[in-house]
């Protein structure tokens, strides 16, 4: 039996069948997750921002456009709710840990994960969460959510300017922790 | 139009060429240039592997289900929701019926205003309206005392009406409305909320 789409799931909501949105938020929950992830540095915090995004997907669904896909408006929906609470609040960065409950790597794909690409993800992984919150916010909005700079100058409430100077600087400060990550190992 | 520097293009330049950033033209120019500057086409393909390398990152894996907590916080709000809609239905019950026990006062108050603010049609629409209320009320005296079985002539009834205890029920009736009705509203208060959680400090 083939699988309901985003888009049939949706307007199921629509018409009452809210279990319907239980099935979407199976689908996105990893990827929204890493999105405040990403954002937020701290895993715990994560998923409750997670959680909260699509209490408040649901709560704005009449606001989406169902000829849309879905997945990226509720990423959108969780990055903006990410900022709004490192505005708020403005967490101190924790020192990183290795807080996973799977092995570093999440071996799901077993012998075919390389020890190097493993290195390769634990390096990118240390270099982004390290970042300050600002930088890991243009990082995510850029690379990982694909906005333009107008997007997330209008998404963070800054000067066009201040975003360039902001994924410049990201940029290089994660080069440069990349590169020692390399020298290290 | 190009900024060279020392004949090579700036770093930030590079990022927004590679950002798709620039005009048709720009990303011309920026082109034609690396083609022939062996120094920034491996500084561009370095910037490029950057790219490449953090969007490779793979998703970290969830280690709980979102989807019952998330299920059972949609379902309260909605509760909360209906919950509400009976609280606000209830509040306005009650105030109607505050202000048919004082019908009499409010429309002696509300004449003086119409006279003053709003001249004759109006005036005379609400005391259409309150006219229609008047009987309602008066019936509704009468089913009020036929339901407390003492009938026309009994003692009682006598003392009931001299005291104006009717309107004073409807008072009573009012104002249990609105503790019922707040009851509802604290009890469909949500008793936790994870949105305005703060980070833990320390390790987690």
């Amino acid at each position: 039996m083939m699988e309901p789409s985003d888009r049939d799931l949706v307007l199921r909501t629509f018409s009452g069948e809210v279990n319907a949105f239980g099935e979407l938020v199976h689908r996105y929950q990893t990827a929204v997750f890493n999105v405040c992830y990403r954002i937020l540095a701290e895993r715990r915090e994560a998923e409750d921002l997670a959680q909260e995004a699509f209490i408040r997907a649901f709560q704005r669904l009449n606001t989406f456009d169902v000829s849309r896909p879905f997945g990226p408006w509720v990423r959108r929906v969780a990055a903006n709710l990410c900022l709004n609470h490192i505005r708020r609040y403005d967490p101190p960065r924790l020192p990183l840990n290795d807080e996973r409950d799977v092995d570093a790597q999440g071996n799901e794909g077993g012998p075919e994960v390389t020890r190097e690409q493993n290195e390769r993800d634990e390096s990118v992984r240390s270099a982004v969460l390290g970042l300050p919150a600002h930088y890991r916010a243009v990082i995510e909005l850029r690379h990982f959510q694909e906005m333009s700079y107008a997007e997330i100058s209008a998404e963070l409430q800054v000067p066009l300017s201040d975003v360039k100077s902001h994924l410049f600087r990201a940029r290089k400060l994660l080069a440069k922790r990349l590169n020692a990550n390399v020298k290290a190992s | 139009m190009s900024k060279l520097h020392d004949h090579h293009l700036e770093e930030a330049m590079l990022y927004q060429y590679l950002d798709g950033a620039m005009s048709q033209l720009e990303s011309r120019e920026i082109e034609t240039h690396i083609a022939s500057c062996s120094r920034c086409l491996t500084r561009t393909q370095e910037l490029q592997d950057l790219f490449e390398t953090l969007e490779a990152w793979p998703n970290e894996p969830l280690t709980k289900d979102l989807a019952p907590a998330v299920m059972a916080a949609i379902q309260s709000r909605r509760d909360l929701s209906m919950g509400f809609k009976l609280v606000i239905v209830t509040q306005l019950l009650a105030l109607a019926a505050l202000i048919i026990s004082q019908w009499a006062s409010v429309i002696d108050a509300l004449e003086g205003l119409m006279e003053v603010s709003f001249g004759a049609q109006l005036k005379d629409g609400v005391n259409a309206v309150f006219t229609i209320l008047s009987h309602a009320w008066t019936n509704a005296r009468v089913g009020l005392n036929n339901i407390l079985v003492w009938g026309p002539n009994h003692d009682g009834l006598q003392i009931f009406q001299r005291l104006h205890l009717d309107g004073w029920l409807m008072i009573g009736v009012a104002a249990l409305l609105w503790m019922v009705g707040n009851g509802l509203l604290l009890r469909g208060f949500p008793s936790n909320s994870t949105s305005h959680r703060r980070p833990q400090s320390g390790i987690s």
